[in-house]
């Protein structure tokens, strides 16, 4: 299986986890919020990375890290980790190049999981470029 | 324990609307939840009517939540309360820190296994405070 197919399937099992945890409710809830934090988030990183502020980017990607792993947002979630991890040493340029992907691949997975919330339960296959 | 209920109370103190949101939906079946946003707000609701147990995240904006138990761990009337840390700092290692540090119990975040959580907060409950 390819890592996008890998990808896909942790998000689809992430959003029936959801359902398990709390049902139809707790999913749209979680990703009404979700939606509306990850642009507010990578927002709010890149407003900290032009002022050089590599422990604010970090805080951003440590806090959209556990959010985005809850949704199965896993692309992202990796891409968090990894901001977080090049704050730690200050490195901008790692940062910049990380929260340019976080941003592309957060806006597809937004694109999958608002149609997964307009889709009754149980419906079709998950699209292609969840994650 | 809540007289109305007889369920257990914990408290959840977490700044991720997202993150309470899911754990009121995994324990309200067995606890009473109370939820705090800041470990401030958290600490000043303790003192005058503490939970059972308590869920704390560990970054919390402010005080962090190791600064929480900290304060916790000062107050005569406070320091036996369980505290379980609630983080996504979930590397190699980083469950025998908090542990290390004087937290009864670690959840890590994503919550994956809801039995998890369900099982840490109930020993932390059932385990006699000394």
């Amino acid at each position: 299986m390819s890592a996008e197919a890998d990808d896909a399937v942790a998000a689809r099992a992430a959003v029936e986890r959801l359902r398990r945890f709390g049902g139809e409710r707790l999913l749209r809830d979680m990703g009404a919020i979700f939606l509306d934090a990850l642009p507010e988030g990578l927002a709010t990183a890149r407003r900290a990375l032009a002022e050089g502020d590599a422990a604010g980017v970090g805080q951003v990607a440590h806090s959209l890290k556990s959010s985005a792993g809850q949704m199965g947002a896993v692309v992202v979630e990796r891409l968090c980790q990894a901001m977080e991890a090049a704050s730690r040493t200050g490195d901008l340029p790692a940062l910049a190049a990380l929260l340019g992907e976080a941003e592309r691949e957060g806006a597809a997975y937004a694109r999958w999981l608002g149609g997964e919330l307009e889709r009754p339960p149980g419906g079709g296959p998950a699209p292609d470029g969840a994650g | 324990m809540t007289a109305m209920t007889g369920m257990p109370t914990v408290a959840v103190v977490e700044d991720n609307a997202d993150n309470r949101l899911l754990v009121a939906a995994i324990l309200e079946e067995r606890y009473t939840v109370r939820e705090y946003v800041s470990g401030a707000e958290a600490l000043a609701a303790f003192a005058a009517d503490p939970p059972d147990v308590v869920l704390l995240d560990i970054s919390l904006p402010g005080m962090d939540g190791t600064a929480v138990l900290a304060h916790l761990r000062a107050d005569a009337r406070l320091r036996t309360l369980p505290v379980v840390a609630f983080t996504a700092y979930a590397r190699d290692g980083d469950r025998a820190r908090y542990l290390a540090a004087g937290f009864d119990g670690y959840v890590a975040k994503p919550i994956v296994d809801e039995a998890h959580l369900l099982r840490t907060l109930a020993d932390c409950v059932a385990r006699p405070r000394g």
